[in-house]
């Protein structure tokens, strides 16, 4: 799964129809996405949003004919704490995270599939959830 | 055969030839034991793990007027003070007294080799000789007379590979372990180890000169738990934590376990004669360890197969043959590092080897604690426990609490085996709540202990999970009783 945050301007909602036609738009998909979090203000809809990989490009190249400012996000990130210990890598069901061959963890996140176990196994506190 | 003068002056003169316990294990295998001891004259080692046992030794100098500290904080972690006035030690499990598992020893430590500054507060009953009642200060590694790393127990042989058999998950020194063998952790670096690469002992003894967080450090002992019948050999190790790096002592956190560091060790092996050549070239494959079970929490934790460290490092093993993902909890990477840090120190003629005084003892174990009591177990408190299955009513289970005068009722399938737990209360909300149905109000992931737990584990699960009884299963997962938190009074 990947994480995207959805920012929609007031341009892109001004009026009713617009909006209409941006919902039919993203139900022609037939995508089924998790709303992870959903928030207003007066400049804009903010939505962050969980979507299947494979259907990442569809939905973005839908959203994008809207004007609607789009930032993808792998579910996690390993920021420079990481002291190479592997501690993570038994949790990981999925091989997102792994090995090389000088035995430095990486990551890949098209692998990753967001279900966090690594999260809270960190000694160094070096793996972030990206919500 | 080769004597340390010879191999110094080679270091002096900059011939000396040095290679990684990794790369020694291809030269002893194409050139054999006798070739190699020839060519090779120093085999470099490393390690970088958690290691518990460890701290530092830190002395303040005077204040004015004097103090003779009786309590120390060093950023709000307790440090041990039993000695003169202003001396102390940080241990690195020791937590934040306002932080816990979020900051502890380990963190001060590193946080003094970076350089940064540390609060600290010190606390005294007053002497005529040490006046001063309180002191807050803050001071930097600079400002210290000493600051000696000296840890008791460091760079295990080996160590174990650690599983969990239970449904829930744990959280251990080991790391996190997912129920049903979801996962499997092992420690320690294998064929780069540095006591694996010498297991008689023959070169690490007291006054082996040793790379330690990144600067110079000595052995100075056997470490505690030394247990060389078992393969298990430790170290006591002490160097100045002026000359080290923030990059080779890390502070950690294991979650629900607490605070420790990561510390880095490589220990030079110098190939006086054949045999410890032969033995330097020591592969991962040779290199044995068990898998053991750290869902029950006993002091002989059950064995439930051997590994080596190949296997280990190939990322699955099998157990009760499942495939079972492992990895490592120390740093691989950086444990090759620091063999190759200390192979270019020994080769810039930066660091030369010292010939121990004294060797380690080869024939000790490691004895358990004495202990003023006897175990007792569940099996002595259990009480017949009064069970119902999940087609009975509830108004049935209501009718049992009220006529056995009991709390608990474990729900048991066709063959007795525990399926839920329905209390009292469970009753009383589904009442209110108008629930019909007993799977309605019943808890299904049961918390259950068995006849062979002692006391203290049962009474710790009731006391974690906020609950006042457990159902008591056999092998079967059968319910065979039931213990409730007065039985353990």
């Amino acid at each position: 799964m990947v994480l995207i945050t959805l920012n929609v301007s007031p341009s892109a909602m001004g009026n009713i129809e617009d909006y209409a036609k941006l919902i039919r738009r993203v139900l022609d998909l037939d995508i089924s996405f998790n709303i992870i979090q959903f928030s207003t203000s007066p400049k804009s809809v903010n939505l962050i949003i969980e979507v299947p990989k494979d259907k990442v490009k569809p939905l973005i190249t839908a959203l994008k004919e809207y004007n609607i400012i789009i930032e993808k996000k792998e579910p996690i990130n390993i920021n420079d704490q990481c002291i190479h210990c592997g501690q993570c890598i038994s949790l990981c069901s999925t091989g997102a995270l792994y090995y090389d061959e000088e035995y430095k963890v990486c990551y890949d996140p098209e692998k990753c599939i967001g279900c966090l176990l690594c999260v809270d196994s960190c000694p160094r506190e070096a793996i972030q959830e990206n919500i | 055969m080769k004597t340390y003068e010879e191999i110094n002056n080679k270091i002096k003169n900059g011939d000396v030839i040095v290679v990684t316990a990794e790369e020694m294990i291809k030269i002893v295998e194409e050139n054999g034991p006798e070739k190699a001891a020839e060519e090779i004259d120093v085999v470099t080692t490393g390690t970088f793990g958690a290691m518990c046992s460890s701290g530092a030794f830190l002395n303040f100098g005077h204040s004015d007027p004097p103090i003779k500290m009786e309590h120390v904080w060093l950023n709000g972690v307790h440090a041990y003070h039993g000695n003169a006035a202003v001396d102390c030690y940080i241990g690195v499990t020791r937590m934040s007294d306002k932080r816990p598992f979020k900051y502890g020893g380990g963190h001060v430590i590193e946080d003094l080799v970076q350089g940064k500054p540390i609060k600290l507060r010190a606390t005294s009953y007053t002497t005529d000789c040490y006046p001063l009642d309180e002191v807050d200060t803050t001071f930097t590694i600079e400002d210290l007379n000493q600051a000696i790393l000296c840890n008791p127990r460091n760079a295990y042989q080996r160590y174990v590979c650690a599983t969990n058999s239970t449904n829930r998950t744990i959280y251990t020194y080991m790391g996190k372990l997912l129920p049903n063998f979801g996962n499997a952790t092992f420690s320690g670096a294998g064929e780069l180890s540095p006591l694996q690469n010498d297991p008689d002992y023959e070169t690490i003894g007291i006054g082996t000169r040793i790379f330690l967080g990144g600067g110079i450090g000595y052995v100075i002992g056997e470490g505690t738990q030394h247990n060389p019948r078992n393969g298990f050999g430790t170290l006591f190790v002490k160097g100045d934590l002026k000359q080290m790096s923030a990059e080779y002592l890390k502070g950690v956190t294991f979650k629900r376990y607490g605070t420790t560091m990561y510390i880095g060790i490589g220990i030079p092996i110098p190939i006086l004669n054949p045999g410890l050549a032969k033995k330097t070239g020591i592969k991962d494959e040779e290199i044995f360890t068990d898998i053991v079970d750290y869902g029950i929490p006993r002091r002989d934790r059950p064995i439930l197969g051997k590994v080596s460290y190949k296997e280990l490092k190939s990322g699955n093993i099998k157990i009760n043959d499942k495939k079972v993902r492992v990895s490592s909890l120390s740093s691989l990477y950086m444990a090759k590092k620091i063999a190759n840090e200390l192979k270019k120190w020994i080769q810039e003629g930066r660091f030369f080897l010292t010939k121990p005084v004294e060797r380690l003892p080869t024939d000790t174990s490691f004895k358990p604690m004495k202990m003023a009591k006897e175990i007792k177990f569940v099996r002595a408190v259990r009480r017949d426990a009064f069970t119902c299955r999940l087609n009975d009513s509830i108004r049935y289970v209501a009718n049992l609490i009220l006529k056995e005068s009991t709390n608990h009722v474990p729900v048991v399938d066709e063959k007795d085996r525990l399926i839920g737990i329905v209390t009292s209360f469970d009753i009383t909300k589904g009442l209110a709540l108008d629930k019909t149905r007993l799977d309605e109000i019943i808890t299904k992931n049961v918390i259950y202990t068995t006849c062979d737990e002692p006391i203290e584990i049962a009474a710790r699960k009731m006391r974690i999970n906020k609950i006042s009884a457990l159902p008591v299963v056999d092998k079967d997962h059968k319910v065979i009783g039931i213990v409730s938190a007065e039985d353990l009074i």
